[in-house]
């Protein structure tokens, strides 16, 4: 019998809607999946659940955030920071292994922030969503019970924390490529978000979402 | 004076009324594309179906899993009695607001 593409159920549940509206319609386009299977096949009843599952989304993350209280905004913002402050060793360790093997193949490289230096240029653009990718997945972890939630939240209080800082702060890179930047770090915290969801529900003793 | 409907609203009320005991979202959602000839996704149908449970125009309850959904329930809705009197309500309006419309404009019927 053929299934519905798990991870694509798993990431429906993690957006955190009420349990009994995600049921129902997860139950819904399992149900048509197993039909558009037996008479289309599997890749088109696939292909048919990918475009369903999307525009299930907003309506799903409508209920979340609509069950969302005021009470659950302290733990997300100190999850979204939690998620920051463990981006900071990482970044440090990859930043030292980098120096070590440029210095071990001979290659002087410094990191000025400056817009005309392309290295940190290419740098701080390529940072962002590798930076968004791992803080989200770590949102999305301390946050178990809507963990895209979680990481959705991770991206909006560091992309707020980048633009207040921004005010007094001026950034050294251009307009555009900011925006750009910021928006690859939240694409990359929902990938994040995204692949906790998957992985968290593939663990054999998962926490029901 | 019954709860004011949108149109998605009146068309998803008149599906569950249709369908009886086989108003479920996903056959609600069939029936209701099927004659709109609009493919509204799965989420826009229950979210209209919550919002007309909320007015109290319509009731829930949910079945035994079923092995076709994955081991999942489904989620039958019923009129209720405010339903009703909001169906005629907009069968009333309507009627009241096609009045006097010159024959020549509107769609001829079967």
């Amino acid at each position: 019998m053929t299934h519905p593409p798990r991870a694509l159920e798993s990431i429906l549940k993690g957006l955190g809607a009420d349990p009994y509206l995600s049921d129902v319609v997860l139950g819904d386009l399992a149900e048509e999946f197993t039909e558009r299977a037996a008479f289309d096949g599997a890749d088109e009843a696939r292909r048919w659940y990918r475009s369903e599952a999307l525009r299930a989304v907003p309506h799903l993350l409508r209920n979340a955030f609509g069950r969302l209280r005021v009470g659950d905004v302290p733990r997300l913002i100190g999850n979204a920071l939690l998620a920051w402050l463990a981006l900071i060793p990482v970044g440090l360790t990859i930043y030292v292994l980098l120096s070590i093997v440029l210095r071990v193949l001979g290659l002087d490289w410094t990191l000025r922030a400056a817009p005309q230096d392309v290295g940190f240029v290419a740098f701080a653009v390529l940072s962002m969503p590798v930076a968004g990718l791992a803080g989200g997945y770590i949102a999305a972890w301390l946050n178990a019970r809507a963990p895209l939630i979680g990481s959705l939240a991770f991206g909006v209080v560091l992309t707020s924390i980048n633009l207040i800082a921004g005010l007094f702060f001026p950034s050294p890179l251009h307009a555009g490529l900011r925006v750009a930047a910021l928006a690859m770090f939240n694409a990359g915290a929902i990938a994040g978000g995204a692949i906790r969801t998957a992985r968290q529900a593939a663990e054999p003793n998962a926490a029901r979402i | 004076m019954s709860a004011s409907l949108g149109q998605l609203e009146l068309t998803v009320l008149l599906a569950v009324a249709r369908l009886g005991d086989d108003a479920y979202g996903l056959a609600v959602r069939r029936d209701v594309s099927a004659r709109t000839g609009r493919d509204y996704s799965i989420g826009a149908v229950y979210t209209t179906l919550q919002r007309l449970e909320d007015k109290g125009l319509l009731r829930s309850r949910t079945t035994d899993p079923l092995p076709v959904r994955g081991g999942r329930s489904r989620r039958q809705f019923k009129l209720t009695a405010s339903g009703s009197r909001a169906m005629r309500d907009a069968e009333r309006v309507a009627a009241s607001v096609w009045a006097g419309i010159p024959s020549t404009i509107r769609l001829e019927h079967a």
